[in-house]
């Protein structure tokens, strides 16, 4: 009796499992950002390309060098001015507010800043008061922004109000007795940051300014060269006030960065590294590529080497975490000399035998690169997240995450800390 | 130090066992073993358990664990009561469980670059503990030696959390996302108590 009383039992359970099952929901929210744009006319944007006051550094991106002054930007806002006559008190004197301003170079007395999809060019003769000289327009087209969110396009973003938004959303399921087996939606878009890689020291008498290793414009005599996503835009400088569009060479997708050298570009995209001639300037040149795994890799280079650091966990994919050293003696066909481990590898500069890289949470790593088939360890600097090198002769600006660090490192084996200048928090 | 402590949980889950095996002790030990199909809004999953604990009278009291597949896979540790109402050999019982969600969840959400639409790429996708609770009636068949076949149905709730960190390709400021998970289903237990 008691068996039959209890399979009567479970018959009914399993019945009111269904039945009582429209009795239970789900409930899954999903709490995200929504950021609203705020609008200013382009007029009362250009108006507004002056030097304002200064404003603490949040979210630094390129650095740029020029004689005393560090030209810092702050991502998507403008240019912090800093007076840094004394390294070991830098002073942020001010700051141009240029929205949509991701990247910086400098030739003579101008200055040369995206705004979204224009190239203003802002005379620096006095860094205390810059003068707008011209604005070049729609050199950038894909900085219009896309993807579901269609700006006006009579205004210009300044700024962004963060907004939080809770919305109810679908919890899945369908996985089956054994619940879901994969994530789904597991694919990347391609924003339009970051990462740029650059160039190490120019010289002392150059007219040239320095750019830091994360950088996507460069100059290379009367030639601003700047990558987009896709292409290697070319803008003609020989009158520096008066920028002109010159051509736009395709490369393909995943372009980063950009370094000049010895008449060639070494361009590192998130599949590989390209060498463009550009003996002819203002027609770059294919010469080779270099394909590696995906991932973002920035990219510097010397007589006879390459440097490419590859990483992960950023919009280029990849699982990578490695320097690969290439000979470029035959610049038509570049080889890995050598694939050296990294702990998260970012910016990277070379400044005679002494290669120095930003190995993000493992802070800055100084490496004796006299011989590259053995690189050695000389220091490493912790406790800094580091992703911006610029050297110069024994003198390292160090863009990290809480800070702008100025090294002295003329004595590999004693490298002192000059100054910080602090991220506000 | 770890083995130390392993070596001191069993010696007392032993002292405690012995305890209460003794004859005329008023606590007796039960482990409640059960598989269960878990009926929600989304799908139907499977799920089993183990509770551990002492009888005293009609109350029992113990600590159970188990697999949970719904939706997201996820490892309950809870505390556990119930009382048997009538003092017939088969009898009717009232359960009551609450404890943690421990998120076991089966793919690695942590690696993989999830696309958003509205603004971002690239996160990293983190779960979250949240708690579980089950309450419902059930029904006990008595055999040899204390063992028995055990039946329950009941509401079961578990909830999960989880963040996923991107850029925001807009403003490339940093920010987390946040998933909240409030999963309720109708349980039904088929187990065995030993």
């Amino acid at each position: 009796m008691r068996i039959p009383f209890f399979s009567a039992l479970m018959t009914s359970s399993l019945a009111l499992l269904f039945v009582f099952n429209s009795c239970v929901k789900d409930s899954c929210t999903h709490r995200y950002v929504y950021w609203e744009p705020v609008y200013r006319t382009k007029e009362e944007v250009r108006a507004n390309i002056k030097n304002n006051s200064s404003k603490e550094i949040e979210r630094p991106g390129k650095i740029y060098i020029r004689g005393n002054y560090i030209f810092l930007n702050e991502i998507d806002r403008g240019i912090h001015i800093i007076d840094n006559s004394n390294k070991a008190a830098p002073r942020n004197i001010a700051f141009i507010d240029i929205p949509g301003n991701l990247d910086i170079a400098v030739k003579g007395n101008i200055l040369y800043a995206d705004l979204y999809t224009d190239l203003v060019a802002i005379d620096i003769t006095n860094p205390q008061q810059v003068v707008v000289k011209k604005f070049t327009e729609n050199i950038f087209p894909e900085r219009y922004w896309g993807n579901g969110f269609s700006q006006n396009p009579t205004m210009i973003i300044q700024d962004w109000v963060r907004k939080d938004t809770i919305v109810q959303t679908d919890c899945g399921g369908n996985g089956g007795l054994f619940g879901r087996m994969k994530s789904a939606d597991v694919f990347m878009s391609n924003p339009l940051l970051t990462a740029t890689q650059s160039g190490t020291a120019a010289g002392g008498g150059s007219p040239f300014g320095v750019g830091g290793s994360m950088a996507r414009f460069t100059i290379v005599n009367n030639y601003l060269y700047a990558v987009s996503e896709s292409a290697l835009n070319v803008v003609s400088i020989v009158n520096g006030a008066d920028p002109t569009f010159s051509n736009k060479v395709q490369i393909g997708w995943g372009i980063e960065t950009l370094y000049p050298f010895n008449n060639r570009l070494f361009i590192g995209s998130t599949t590989g590294m390209f060498i463009y001639d550009i003996t002819n300037p203002t027609n770059p040149v294919k010469l080779s590529n270099f394909s590696h795994a995906r991932s973002c890799d920035p990219v510097i280079a010397d007589n006879s080497n390459a440097f490419v650091t590859l990483r992960s966990g950023t919009p280029c994919q990849g699982f990578n975490e490695q320097l690969d050293v290439l000979d470029i003696t035959n610049l038509s066909n570049p080889t890995l000399i050598k694939t050296y481990q990294m702990t998260n590898p970012h910016g990277l500069a070379k400044d005679g035998n002494t290669l120095i890289i930003c190995d993000g949470r493992d802070g800055v790593k100084f490496y004796n690169a006299s011989d590259v088939r053995n690189l050695s360890l000389q220091k490493q600097i912790t406790g800094l997240n580091s992703y911006d090198v610029i050297a110069i002769n024994g003198w390292a600006l160090v863009v990290a995450k809480d800070g702008l660090y100025q090294y002295d490192y003329s004595s590999l084996s004693n490298i002192n800390l000059i100054s910080k200048l602090s991220v506000k928090n | 130090m770890k083995l130390k402590f392993f070596f001191l949980s069993i010696y007392i889950s032993l002292s405690i066992f012995s305890f209460a095996q003794k004859k005329n002790s008023d606590y007796k030990f039960h482990s409640i073993n059960n598989l269960s199909l878990l009926n929600g809004d989304n799908e139907v999953s499977a799920g089993l358990q183990t509770v551990n604990g002492f009888q005293k009278g009609n109350l029992f009291a113990g600590v159970g664990v188990g697999l949970d597949y719904y939706i997201h896979r996820s490892v309950p540790l809870f505390a556990d009561v119930r009382y048997e109402l009538g003092k017939n050999k088969n009898k009717f019982f009232a359960y009551a469980d609450g404890g943690i969600n421990f998120q076991w969840v089966q793919e690695t959400y942590d690696r993989g670059p999830i696309f958003i639409w509205d603004g971002g790429f690239n996160g990293s996708g983190e779960f979250h503990n949240g708690i579980y609770t089950d309450v419902g009636l059930g029904y006990l068949v008595d055999m040899k030696k204390g063992g028995g076949l055990v039946l329950a149905l009941g509401h079961s709730y578990k909830s999960l959390k989880q963040t996923v960190t991107y850029t925001d390709w807009r403003t490339q400021q940093p920010v987390t996302d946040l998933y909240r998970y409030n999963l309720n289903r109708i349980a039904v237990k088929v187990g065995w108590r030993l």
